[in-house]
């Protein structure tokens, strides 16, 4: 094209037309730009697309009704057991949402901040 | 995310505040789904080394081994980082970092990340008076520990009695994760110790016993397949990058080399008598039952030609992996082991042996070193393990390079 162009065509005609076409298409560098966005939008879904499955997983394993431990000869030390492991998965729920909560204050907090008049 | 450091004598205690598009899901970046269980862990270097100021690009880089899984648009630092660090972290992860504001730094001395297994051990063979920092686990104060099986105290006293340059840091940061179970947020996260000691030791570099199945063969839970530009190892790879920039570029003396050739380098080292990759096994030796001690039995048997020595059998569960059909990751090491090991049809790696079909033709390649890992070592190093890999262990030839780079194309896409 670029050749058939430069044959045919005086070279302000040219440029005119260059210029003309470059108006109306995305430049290189914009192109780049607009790789560069889309494979961040990638690596962005990807994540989601890890995450959800991780959920998936989770919720799989969870699901089904706990297998019983192995009998133990002491009542008392299943019981132990029992209450340990309960204990420790509670608290993680509270460490996760203690997070969570300090998340949502911090956003209040900033926007409270935003909303405020100044002076 | 804003990340917070806090330090008293010794102790570098991290909190990291989450903002509202940040997450408490998200994936290493093998891509294995993490779920966070809390934003704060410490890490604690012994009497004599600590190093007072530490340099900012030292501190950030070492929380975002933490933090990077969570983080969704933007980090803010509590002291400011040099521009390279900052036009990583966005290059790499997409995320503004900031603020900006502060010289970068640089190093001249390697040190080794020493987990005491038998690659950390092969690396020490080739930089022989390369200061260990070697990372222990410890409990977290809001973390009940129910994974006392890992003995993380054993490993870190057979560091110690290496007799070598050793430094023990000690931190909790395992425990931010819930999910899949306590462990690295990024494998990277392994190197907090040698991030806070670079200034004190003058670190340019350090080294990891990545091998070869880890760095290009996308070995444990990555790809599976020919990865030159595994996200997590490669020298112009994110992270790569990233420790790059803060002056301690990662360093992969033995990636072109693969597990055969690594244990045998370990087993002949005068380190030997202290090599362990059991994490149970107490001070009288590894535990012999669990997985890892099965696999790494297979490799020894098979570098030192003799039957399998276990006492585990295929029903096992550490042994269920290998009743399954292949990929399996590091598979190129259980093919060498496969086709060496004699009489393995009547161990627990039968099925995976007919699977596989390996032969000692078929895994030739194994036995040398792949050149394009040499040239991915920084130029500072580059010679000591030129020589050392040209002494003792030899190159791959055309043929056998194109082994590595055609690794899990049959297998397709996943």
């Amino acid at each position: 094209m670029r050749f058939v162009v430069r044959v045919l065509t005086p070279s302000r005609l040219r440029r005119a037309l260059w210029s003309r076409l470059d108006a109306r298409y995305v430049t290189k560098p914009d192109h780049r730009q607009d790789i560069k966005d889309t494979l961040w939008e990638i690596q962005m879904l990807r994540r989601e697309v890890v995450a959800l499955r991780g959920e998936i997983d989770r919720l799989r394993r969870t699901t089904p009704a706990q297998p019983a431990r192995p009998a133990p000869s002491d009542g008392r030390a299943a019981e132990a057991h029992r209450l340990a492991t309960e204990t420790a998965e509670a608290l993680d729920t509270l460490l996760q949402s203690e997070m969570r909560i300090w998340q949502a204050i911090d956003d209040l907090s900033a926007r409270v901040a935003a909303t405020r008049p100044v002076g | 995310m804003r990340v917070k450091w806090t330090f008293d004598e010794g102790l570098a205690r991290l909190v990291f505040l989450l903002d509202p598009e940040d997450r408490t899901t998200g994936a290493c970046t093998d891509g294995e789904p993490l779920e966070l269980r809390t934003n704060t862990c410490h890490v604690r270097l012994p009497d004599g080394r600590w190093p007072g100021e530490i340099h900012p690009d030292l501190l950030a880089v070492a929380a975002w081994t933490v933090a990077a899984p969570w983080t969704g648009r933007r980090v803010v630092f509590d002291r400011p980082v040099s521009p390279g660090v900052a036009e990583a972290l966005h290059d790499g992860w997409g995320v503004d970092a900031g603020p900006v504001g502060e010289d970068p730094r640089t190093g001249t001395r390697l040190a080794i990340s020493y987990s005491g297994g038998a690659d950390s051990m092969a690396v020490a063979e080739i930089f022989p008076d390369a200061p260990f920092v070697h990372f222990q686990r410890v409990s977290h104060p809001r973390v009940p520990n129910r994974w006392t099986h890992y003995r993380s105290d054993v490993l870190a006293g057979l560091a110690r009695r290496t007799g070598r340059d050793v430094t023990v840091v000690q931190s909790d940061l395992e425990f931010l994760l819930s999910v899949p179970r306590p462990g690295f947020p990024e494998h990277h996260a392994v190197a907090a110790g040698a991030l806070l000691l670079a200034g004190e030791l003058d670190l340019g570099g350090v080294a990891f016993g990545y091998e070869l199945g880890s760095r290009w063969l996308g070995g444990d839970r990555y790809t599976h397949r020919y990865s030159p530009d595994n996200p997590m190892w490669a020298a112009g790879g994110l992270w790569g990058r990233l420790f790059a920039a803060a002056g301690i570029p990662l360093v992969l003396p033995v990636g072109g080399l693969s597990e055969p050739v690594t244990m045998r380098m370990a087993m002949a080292s005068e380190l030997a008598p202290l090599v362990r990759w059991c994490l149970k096994g107490d001070a009288q030796g590894p535990c012999g039952k669990c997985a890892k001690c099965l696999r790494k039995e297979l490799i020894l048997a098979a570098v030192e030609r003799r039957p399998l020595n276990t006492t585990i059998t295929a029903g096992m569960v550490a042994a269920r992996k290998w009743q399954e059909p292949p990929p399996y990751g590091g598979q190129e090491t259980i093919e060498y082991g496969c086709a060496h090991v004699p009489g393995i049809e009547t161990t627990p790696f039968a099925r995976a042996a007919e699977y596989l079909q390996a032969t000692v033709e078929s895994t030739r390649w194994l036995e040398r070193c792949y050149p394009p890992a040499i040239e991915e070592v920084p130029e500072r190093w580059r010679k000591q393990v030129d020589a050392y890999v040209g002494d003792t262990i030899g190159l791959m030839t055309g043929d056998e390079a194109r082994r590595v780079e055609t690794w899990g194309a049959a297998r397709g896409e996943p």
